[in-house]
């Protein structure tokens, strides 16, 4: 399968990213992938495992984790981003670190399952945010947690959402970048 | 000083019997004149001592010494056997409480060893203000400077870059290219009957199994059954595994794609959809 990339600036509705983060034992380690719109890999980056010194832990305190998530890994990822995607997905469990990679919005998402009865149709802003969406053809929900507040972005990110599940699974390039990362962290255990 | 008068009367009623009788008149007038003197005098006087020491404790002593002359001591100019000078020596030790010795230090009071009233001149008050009078007596523990910092400088280590961690980028597509893509089943309680009965009339058509012996076990949506080199479905999680050929194209076809059990022989076969399908750029 030939491998894509694009130079171009502008966002391509194409092109999915994926944001992954892995903190296995001390190793911190993460990964971007960018597919096409059927969940073939474009490009992949990743960051060699991190491991914090007993140093850094007593400098860092209590804003260790929050720097080595955002500022080591993340952001230094975000600049090797050669792809344009319109959007980048992560984990849920990623809720918490949303933030801009590579200049472009992030959310995090996981499947919901039994949607209490008052949701209904595509879009339910449940907080400021956060909302649950209706991917319509698979007719199953996903939570949403988004870096912006914004709620014109967020229904623009939604539509770029269920366009592109209409043609792949979503989820399942995030269960690939975790095999891809433990892998590459040399432990086979999963967090 | 009276008692000194009168001491001074006894000397010149002495003078009488000396040797020579015209002399007796002069040093009657001479004694006269000095003792006129000395009463003008201030019979106590202040006096300014200033003293200097480099490290003074509350609990030293101050040894000092003073003597006061009784004033006779002129006398001795004019005939030394007529008059005995008195000096009186006073040693004391003051105890330090509260002291500048820097500045001016006046004397109020002395109590002398003996109760005596003195004439005491100016400038026969004297007391030795020269270092070694003083005798300051510095403890064996004299202080020391405490030593610091700056005496022992610190060293100073630079953790330098080691203080940020920096992330090295590995950009091998290998570890996400050698996965195998997975697809899960959409739940079958969740599809309608009638797409259920069409998953089962196309495995009919195309794998020949009647469809009283059809039995649908999965469903997947977007399999891009053109792009597959291998494929496993996984019947007890209703997972489909499968890998994508490196065959370059800038189009193909995503069909949804059922797993179907022919009942007769147990067989599972995998059926795509020939209507249910997308076509997707891959440019």
């Amino acid at each position: 399968m030939p491998m894509q990339e694009k130079q171009s600036g502008q966002p391509s509705t194409n092109q999915v990213g994926y944001f992954s983060y892995l903190k296995t034992g001390e190793k911190r380690l993460g990964a971007i992938l960018v597919t096409n719109q059927i969940g073939v890999p474009l490009e992949f980056k990743y960051t060699e495992p991190v491991v914090a010194s007993k140093l850094h832990k007593i400098l860092y305190g209590s804003v260790l984790e929050k720097y080595l998530h955002e500022t080591v890994i993340r952001d230094r990822l975000g600049r090797e981003v050669r792809t344009t995607p319109n959007f980048f997905i992560a984990p849920y469990d990623e809720k918490e670190f949303l933030g801009s990679l590579a200049d472009r919005e992030m959310m995090a998402i996981q499947k919901y399952i039994d949607p209490p009865g008052e949701i209904s149709g595509p879009f339910n802003r449940i907080r400021e945010r956060e909302a649950i969406v209706e991917l319509e053809e698979e007719s199953i929900f996903l939570r949403l947690s988004f870096s912006t507040s914004d709620e014109s972005t967020q229904h623009a990110m939604v539509e770029w959402l269920q366009e592109i599940a209409r043609t792949m699974d979503v989820l399942e390039p995030l269960d690939r970048i975790h095999s891809a990362l433990t892998n590459l962290c040399g432990d086979t255990k999963r967090d | 000083m009276w008692r000194h008068e009168e001491r001074l009367s006894y000397w010149l009623a002495r003078a009488k019997s000396l040797r020579k009788p015209g002399f007796a008149g002069w040093f009657r007038t001479r004694i006269a004149q000095e003792i006129l003197s000395l009463r003008r005098a201030q019979p106590v006087c202040e006096t300014s001592l200033s003293m200097s020491a480099e490290v003074v404790e509350h609990t030293d002593e101050l040894s000092l010494s003073a003597t006061v002359s009784d004033g006779l001591a002129i006398l001795l100019r004019h005939w030394d056997r007529l008059a005995e000078s008195k000096n009186v020596a006073g040693r004391f030790k003051i105890a330090i409480h509260d002291m500048d010795l820097v500045n001016k230090t006046d004397t109020r009071r002395l109590e002398l060893p003996e109760d005596s009233n003195i004439a005491v001149k100016r400038e026969e008050f004297a007391v030795s203000a020269s270092p070694q009078s003083l005798s300051m007596k510095i403890p064996a523990n004299t202080p020391r400077s405490v030593p610091c910092f700056s005496d022992h400088p610190v060293r100073v280590h630079s953790a330098g870059r080691n203080l940020s961690l920096h992330a090295k980028i590995g950009t091998v597509m290998k570890p996400i290219s050698d996965l195998p893509y997975m697809r899960l089943s959409l739940k079958l309680e969740n599809l309608k009957l009638s797409e259920k009965e069409t998953f089962l009339r196309e495995a009919g058509v195309l794998k020949n199994i009647p469809l009283e012996r059809a039995e649908l076990l999965a469903v997947f949506r977007h399999v891009p059954i053109e792009l597959i080199s291998r494929l496993r479905f996984l019947e007890e999680k209703r997972v489909l595994l499968f890998t994508l050929s490196e065959e370059s194209r800038t189009k193909t076809r995503i069909h949804d794609m059922a797993a179907v059990r022919d009942k007769a022989n147990k067989e599972i076969y995998m059926v795509p959809h020939r209507t249910q399908f997308r076509s997707v750029s891959l440019n």
